[in-house]
């Protein structure tokens, strides 16, 4: 069977929507007139598993609706991501200089372009250029390296 | 008369030197930021928005509005010059901008949706400052059952405007409301959805999943294409607009103005309905519909003026009622909270200067854009060639800084690269972020309001169809479902939003 959009999104929905309603019904129900923290996130949460279930059923039976899944490209997911957490990670501990090297050779591996003078060339603009306007010109209480 | 003694007050708070400075600074950076490809007017917005902290609130929404008037407008440019829209109320524009950029007439679709716009602008604010109080004072009637139903109508009118499937959209708006709940349960102060993260407790700042979605995810997406995709600019050789275009242009933007502030004043998509309307009704209207789609200046000058006109009068909904239309206009309204200041009715008369001043300025912005930018096309043009390998890692800074700067947290990050990844699984699925996202900010809002007209009704559900405006926001939506799963129209609005790819 070819894995359609459709599906996977109606799963995805009954995934979500599932746990949601798995979780708040741990919290307190109460009634409909006084509601508790859990009557609204239930509801909402057994209606996005419903439309899910609804929209993989829909798009088992009838395949054709929806277009079959494309290729995934793991390397630039992969490698934002990782920049992306390598920034949290930096910029209180070793500050903001640091955090933005960091990302950017994060940056560089997912997009592999261009030539090493022009990446060393971005590298000095981009962690100048943020530390001139955030730091020394709105003050933004952000170290360039941390103690 | 109040009319005139109000938006006197606005242009005097306007017109201070300190304000005019933010308004120039707004909309040159804006126009800079969101011409650049791949950067729609919400990223635009997001990134520029820590340069306002430090103002006064006054002049940070001055300077908020004049940088959304310049993405826009960059949006339009982009839309024009490489068929690239920002956002969904720019899809309309690409289809005859674009085939007019390819005759060698992008400089007349430049000017024309920039005058269009400022004549838009300058009809919407007249509307403001009009209807404005009325509006207000409606809107202190409204009780929780009205607000829930309202709000609901917005989702719904986002979620039938996706391509695709309906039944998709209301999930995405849903799955949207669902994530809006994590964070502090208002009522009882129990925590849903933390997980034990304290950076949870006060939930997620919206301008973190905007991120998430629209810098990060789509930063991935060009990444995977950018090899394949080659941007073809098209040259700008004479700005001004022919006698000729004015002549068949004129109608269409006061056509345009009108459809689009009637439409501005729905909560929803007001802006993408807007443009759509006006597009298809001048090509109706037309004697020769079958220009259209071949570079028709009508089909620039209408959608162009309606989306102007929309944005204008959409800070009716999002001043006096609080709630945003769009995300775009959420994010201004999160600028506005940010300052201290918690919209809603009151506003017009608690802080006047700031909601005429406000109002003033935008139309000032609009001035501004025509005037900056007219002389500065050729700049744009030139920013537009710009690969996109240097542009990728700008982008990547100034987010993560943005993101960062809202609340100082290293959590914040954390939480935009999740919704990076999950942004990213959205785009794969062909699921549209925009319903999304209008959920997630209207659903601590929609809950806190469902469970104040249940607690008002003892807990009788069908308060909502008996309360007149409440049942009629509902009948809306009803009917809005049904016309979107009626197969003609459905087959209608999908060759629309596909026409212009």
């Amino acid at each position: 069977m070819q894995l359609t959009k459709g599906f996977l999104a109606g799963l995805l929905f009954v995934a979500i929507g599932g746990t949601a309603t798995i979780i708040a019904f741990s919290y307190r129900m109460g009634t409909s007139t006084e509601m508790g923290p859990g009557y609204f996130p239930v509801m909402l949460g057994l209606a996005v598993a419903g439309i899910g279930l609804v929209l993989a059923v829909r798009s088992w039976l009838f395949p054709d609706g929806s277009p079959p899944v494309e290729r995934l490209h793991m390397r630039p997911l992969l490698l934002i991501f990782a920049g992306l957490l390598s920034f949290g990670l930096l910029v209180r501990s070793l500050g903001l200089a640091p955090a933005i090297v960091a990302l950017l050779i994060f940056g560089r591996l997912a997009g592999r372009e261009g030539s090493a003078l022009e990446f060393v060339m971005m590298l000095i603009v981009l962690t100048a250029l943020p530390i001139a306007i955030f730091i020394y010109g709105l003050k933004l209480p952000l170290d360039i390296w941390a103690n | 008369m109040d009319l005139f003694s109000n938006l006197a007050l606005g242009f005097g708070v306007a017109f201070s030197w300190d304000n005019l400075l933010y308004c120039f600074t707004g909309v040159t950076l804006g126009t800079f930021i969101g011409v650049l490809p791949g950067v729609g007017p919400l990223v635009t917005i997001a990134l520029l928005l820590p340069l306002t902290f430090s103002l006064p609130p006054e002049g940070a929404m001055i300077m908020l509005a004049g940088i959304y008037y310049g993405a826009a407008y960059g949006g339009s440019t982009t839309a024009i010059l490489v068929n690239l829209p920002g956002e969904s109320s720019a899809v309309v524009t690409c289809i005859d901008g674009y085939q007019m950029a390819r005759q060698g007439r992008a400089g007349a679709a430049l000017a024309i949706a920039a005058i269009g716009s400022f004549v838009a602008g300058c009809i919407g604010t007249i509307l403001i400052a009009l209807f404005g109080p009325p509006i207000t004072k409606l809107a202190l009637q409204f009780g929780a059952p009205e607000y829930f139903s309202l709000m609901l109508m917005a989702l719904v009118l986002t979620a039938s405007l996706v391509r695709g499937s309906v039944l998709q959209g209301v999930g995405m708006s849903l799955l949207g409301v669902l994530f809006g709940l994590i964070g502090m349960d208002v009522n009882s102060g129990a925590q849903r959805f933390t997980f034990n993260v304290t950076g949870l407790a006060d939930g997620i700042d919206f301008a973190i999943v905007a991120m998430g979605f629209f810098a990060f995810a789509e930063v991935i997406t060009n990444l995977e294409h950018d090899r394949k995709r080659e941007i073809f600019v098209n040259q700008v050789s004479s700005l001004m607009p022919t006698r000729q275009d004015i002549k068949q242009s004129w109608g269409a933007i006061l056509r345009g103005t009108g459809v689009g502030s009637f439409f501005g004043i729905l909560p929803g998509a007001g802006q993408t309905i807007a443009s759509f309307a006006a597009y298809m009704m001048e090509k109706k209207i037309s004697r020769h519909p079958e220009r259209f789609g071949h570079g028709a200046i009508e089909g620039v000058a209408a959608p162009e003026s309606a989306n102007n006109a929309a944005a204008q009068t959409a800070f009716i909904p999002t001043l006096t009622l609080g709630i945003p239309g769009s995300a775009t206009m959420a994010l201004m309204l999160g600028a506005l909270m940010i300052q201290g200041i918690s919209p809603g009715p009151q506003i017009m008369t608690e802080r006047p200067t700031l909601f005429w001043g406000l109002i003033a300025s935008m139309w000032i912005g609009n001035a501004m854009l025509v005037i900056l930018n007219l002389p500065l096309i050729g700049l744009w043009t030139r920013m537009l060639r710009i690969p996109y390998r240097w542009l990728y890692p700008g982008i990547l800074v100034l987010s993560c800084i943005g993101v960062f700067s809202i609340n100082n947290s290293t959590t914040d990050v954390f939480l935009a690269a999740l919704f990076c990844v999950l942004g990213y699984v959205f785009i794969k699925l062909d699921c549209e972020p925009a319903p999304f996202i209008l959920g997630f900010i209207l659903g601590p809002m929609m809950e806190e309001n469902f469970r104040r007209a249940m607690l008002l009704s003892r807990g009788d559900a069908v308060t909502f169809i008996t309360n007149p405006i409440s049942g009629s926001f509902l009948l809306v939506s009803v009917l809005v479902i049904i016309a979107m799963i009626i197969p003609a129209i459905r087959r209608q609005k999908d060759t629309a939003i596909s026409e212009s790819e």
